[in-house]
């Protein structure tokens, strides 16, 4: 049974596109065929951590929300990219929003047909014969990132220990719970190496009622890398590739 | 599909009636529209919340499965969805595999401002990029 798994966060800057690629590329290190659709159309960035230029992308998102294409003409196989070997079981593949400033204005402008992006993750999954998909949204509590949570089995919602995050992060909770979402899990990144990890894990915990999965560190490796790769692959010894596997470890469960 | 369905109406009285009175009611309270918004979907009371973010999830929903979650008979359920229908929340879709009618969640279009303020401001902007563009390609030639 396929799962969508929606990677969320209230404010920007929290790590989603960068937790997205880590979680899809140890997905597809265990064997699965792992979708990622980047429906942050407005800022889109998750291409850059597969490292797909933008002149590589047939097509895009865009593309297929204009009927321009099918939505698996728009899926891009980054497996190799990535880094993992060409005979990896496990695959990724990206549908990339575009990064042209006509074709989001052009969004911006005209809309789009939302059902589209609803009947487009379920053709991708049934035709790539997806094992998961993820889909990285657009921060904030906008219609297109309801809809994407709504239509997921689980969300990872990722906060760090700010306290802006902390408000904001409330407010998607209830959303996503007035949305039914069946598993709703929380990931704190970005933390202070100073802090008692265990002692913010409680804290979320209590405060949201929810799961957290992770506290993941502020890393001086991860802004190193500053998007040029995929952690995981990069340091997979590192504490924060294990927490990652955590992750994903309930994800699936 | 009939909105009256000739050989056996809803019951009377008691519990399911009204409950299928109180839905009658929360729909008849939106206004027709042309599809739905996953922020409207937030707003409904259970058990109509209920079914329709499973509609959602689900991909699609039959008659049965809409009278199950509405804890309702078919007949009352039909009714119920063909209000659903006439509001925009829902549009039927093709056959099921055996036979069955399928109903899908009618999205609104997803568009940050149609105001002609804004039309203005990203029309202006496209016409910009779009200049640029063919003077990058004039300078490439």
């Amino acid at each position: 049974m396929s799962k969508i798994i929606s990677v969320h966060s209230f404010r920007g800057g929290t790590g989603k596109s960068n937790s997205t690629a880590n979680l899809a590329t140890l997905m597809a290190a265990r064997g699965m065929r792992v979708g990622v659709i980047d429906t942050d159309i407005q800022s889109p960035g998750v291409h850059v951590l597969f490292r797909l230029e933008p002149d590589e992308m047939h097509h895009t998102l865009n593309d297929y929300l204009w009927g321009n294409c099918n939505i698996e003409q728009a899926a891009h196989d980054v497996t190799e990219k990535v880094g993992m070997p060409a005979s990896s079981k496990g695959r990724v593949f990206l549908v990339p929003s575009s990064v042209k400033s006509r074709d989001i204005v052009r969004i911006l402008r005209e809309g789009y047909d939302m059902g589209l992006l609803n009947d487009g993750f379920q053709r991708l999954i049934e035709l790539m014969k997806l094992d998961v998909l993820i889909i990285d949204t657009h921060p904030g509590v906008g219609e297109e990132t309801l809809l994407s949570i709504a239509m997921s089995d689980a969300m990872l919602l990722i906060l760090r220990p700010d306290q802006q995050d902390f408000q904001g992060t409330a407010v998607t909770v209830e959303v996503a719970r007035q949305l039914d979402i069946p598993k709703m899990l929380l990931m704190v990144n970005k933390t202070p190496t100073s802090y008692d990890f265990k002692d913010v894990q409680k804290l979320v915990e209590r405060s949201y009622d929810c799961t957290v999965a992770a506290v993941l560190p502020h890393s001086d490796e991860m802004m190193t890398l500053a998007s040029s790769g995929v952690f995981v692959l990069r340091y997979p010894k590192h504490t924060i590739t294990q927490s990652y596997n955590h992750v994903v470890d309930q994800l699936l469960s | 599909m009939n909105s009256s369905p000739p050989n056996a109406g809803p019951p009377n009285s008691g519990p399911e009636q009204d409950l299928f009175q109180q839905l009658v009611q929360e729909i008849d309270a939106w206004p027709m529209q042309e599809g739905i918004r996953t922020t409207d979907l937030t707003l409904l009371n259970e058990p109509l919340r209920g079914v329709l973010n499973a509609t959602v999830r689900e991909s699609f929903m039959t008659l049965p499965h809409f009278a199950e979650g509405l804890n309702l008979t078919l007949e009352q359920a039909e009714q119920i969805v063909d209000l659903l229908l006439e509001h925009g929340f829902l549009r039927s879709s093709e056959t099921g595999k055996n036979g069955e009618t399928e109903y899908r969640v009618r999205y609104a279009r997803a568009g940050r401002n149609t105001g002609e303020l804004w039309q203005r401001v990203t029309g202006k902007l496209d016409d910009r990029l779009h200049r640029l563009e063919l003077n990058v390609d004039d300078n490439k030639s």
